[in-house]
C-alpha cells in the first residue's frame, strides 16, 4: 500500500468519524417553500406601501394581466431551476431551461413592441424617489432567501444557477413594483424602476462561483 | 463474478440511504468502493499522476458534503458523476490559472548529462580549441558575451571598448569559430 493510499484511507476514516445522520434535501419543496415565501412578502409589500389607484382599471387591461401573467410564469419556472439546480444531480432538469428562457425572450419581444408603437412614454421628473425603491423592497428580501436556500444545497452549475436566480427574483420584485407603481409606460415600467436590478443581479451573478461555493 | 452495473448502482443506493442515516460502517464501504470510480473517471484527463489522488480525496471531501443533497429515490451513479466532474473541472481550471500546465516537476526532466558524454565532450572540445584560437580581445568578448551573458554594455564597461567596438569585435569571433568549426 502506497503513502497515497494510506493517506485517502486516513480521510475515509475522518469522513466517516464526522458522519451525522442528514436529512435529504428536496429541491422542489424547497423551491415552493421560496415560492409562496415570495408571494407573501410581494404581497404584504403591496399592501402596506399601498396598491396602485387605478388597480381596478388595471385589472380590466388585457396587456396588464398578460405582462403580469408573463413575468409570474417565467418566475416560477426561473425559482424551480434555480434549486433544481442547487444540487448535483441536475442533468435531467436542464431540458426546462429552455421554458424560462422562452418566455424571457417573449417578454423581451413584447417590451420593445411596445417600445416601438408607444415609444418610451412620459417619464416623472422626479422618477427617482417613487418606484425604483419599491422595486428595492419587494427584490431584497427574496434574494436574502433564495442565497440562504440555495446555499444549503450543493451546486454544480453555479453560473446558471446564479442566472435563473436573478431572474426569479427580478421577476417577482417587478410584480410587485407593476402593483403599487401606477405608471405603465414602458420607460419606467421597463427601464428605470427595473433594469437597474437586473443589471446589479447580473453584476452580482458574476461572483455566483464564490457565492455558492461548497 | 463480476458486479453488473445496476447491482452495483443498487448496492450503492442502499449503501448512501444508510450513510444518510448516519451509519459509519455503510458509509466507510461506499466511499471505499466509488475510490476506485473515481480514479478511472479522473484518471485520463488530468496532467499527471501526481495530482490524482489529491482530486480523489478532494472529491471524497464534496461526496461528504454534499451527502444530503443525494435523492434515494435515484440512482447513486449520476450524482457521482456530476460531483467528478465538477471537482475535475474546479482542479483543472485551477491549475490552469496558475499556469500548472507550463511547470515540469524536476524529477521528470531529462536532463541530458553533456559533460560525461564523450560524443558532446568532444564536440565541447573542438568549440574550445576554435576558441583558444581567437585572439586575445576577441576571446574575452565571447566569454563574456555568449558564455557569461554579459550585456553588451556591461562587456564595453569592462573592456574598455566602445559598444559598437565590442559588436563589432563579437561579430568577427564569429565569423571566424563559425569558419573554423565548419
Amino acid at each position: 500500500m502506497t503513502n497515497k493510499d494510506n493517506e485517502i484511507d486516513q480521510t475515509i476514516k475522518s469522513l466517516c468519524g464526522d458522519l451525522k445522520p442528514v436529512c435529504c434535501v428536496n429541491p422542489l419543496w424547497r423551491a415552493l417553500l421560496w415560492i409562496l415565501l415570495v408571494i407573501t412578502y410581494t404581497s404584504a409589500v403591496a399592501m402596506t406601501i399601498g396598491l396602485r389607484d387605478n388597480i381596478a382599471e388595471a385589472m380590466n387591461r388585457e396587456d396588464y394581466i398578460f405582462e403580469l401573467m408573463l413575468a409570474f410564469g417565467t418566475g416560477i419556472f426561473a425559482s424551480l431551476l434555480t434549486f433544481w439546480l442547487s444540487t448535483p444531480d441536475c442533468e435531467r432538469y436542464k431540458k426546462f431551461m429552455a421554458v424560462p428562457i422562452t418566455l424571457l425572450c417573449v417578454q423581451m419581444v413584447w417590451m420593445f413592441d411596445r417600445l416601438y408603437f408607444e415609444g418610451v412614454g412620459d417619464i416623472r421628473e422626479n422618477w427617482l424617489s417613487h418606484c425604483w425603491i419599491n422595486t428595492a423592497l419587494h427584490t431584497t428580501l427574496p434574494a436574502i432567501a433564495v442565497i440562504i436556500l440555495v446555499r444549503k444545497g450543493a451546486t454544480v452549475m453555479p453560473c446558471a444557477l446564479a442566472s435563473f436566480a436573478v431572474l426569479a427574483v427580478s421577476e417577482f420584485g417587478w410584480i410587485g413594483m407593476r402593483l403599487v407603481c401606477p405608471h405603465d409606460n414602458v420607460g419606467e415600467a421597463y427601464f428605470l424602476n427595473f433594469l437597474p436590478y437586473v443589471i446589479i443581479g447580473i453584476i452580482a451573478g458574476l461572483g455566483a462561483k464564490k457565492l455558492f461555493r461548497w | 463474478m463480476p458486479i453488473q452495473a445496476d447491482d452495483q448502482d443498487k448496492l450503492w443506493q442502499e449503501l448512501a440511504i444508510k450513510a444518510q442515516a448516519g451509519d459509519t460502517g455503510a458509509y466507510h464501504d461506499l466511499l471505499k468502493s466509488v475510490v476506485p470510480v473515481i480514479r478511472r473517471s479522473i484518471g485520463k484527463s488530468l496532467p499527471n499522476s501526481d495530482v490524482i489522488d489529491d482530486v480523489v480525496q478532494d472529491v471524497l471531501l464534496s461526496i461528504h458534503k454534499a451527502l444530503h443533497t443525494y435523492d434515494p429515490e435515484r440512482p447513486f451513479l449520476p450524482w457521482l458523476m456530476a460531483i467528478i466532474s465538477f471537482r475535475r473541472t474546479d482542479f483543472l481550471r485551477q491549475h490552469y490559472a496558475a499556469r500548472g500546465n507550463k511547470q515540469v516537476s524536476l524529477e521528470t526532466v531529462d536532463i541530458p548529462d553533456y559533460l560525461n558524454s564523450s560524443e558532446s565532450a568532444a564536440h565541447f572540445s573542438d568549440v574550445e580549441k576554435a576558441l583558444d584560437s581567437l585572439p586575445q580581445k576577441q576571446k574575452e568578448v565571447v566569454e563574456l558575451l555568449k558564455i557569461k551573458g554579459y550585456s553588451t554594455k556591461e562587456v564595453s564597461e569592462k573592456t574598455g571598448l566602445s559598444e559598437s567596438a565590442v559588436k563589432v569585435t563579437m561579430h568577427r569571433a564569429l565569423q571566424k569559430l563559425k569558419e573554423k568549426l565548419a
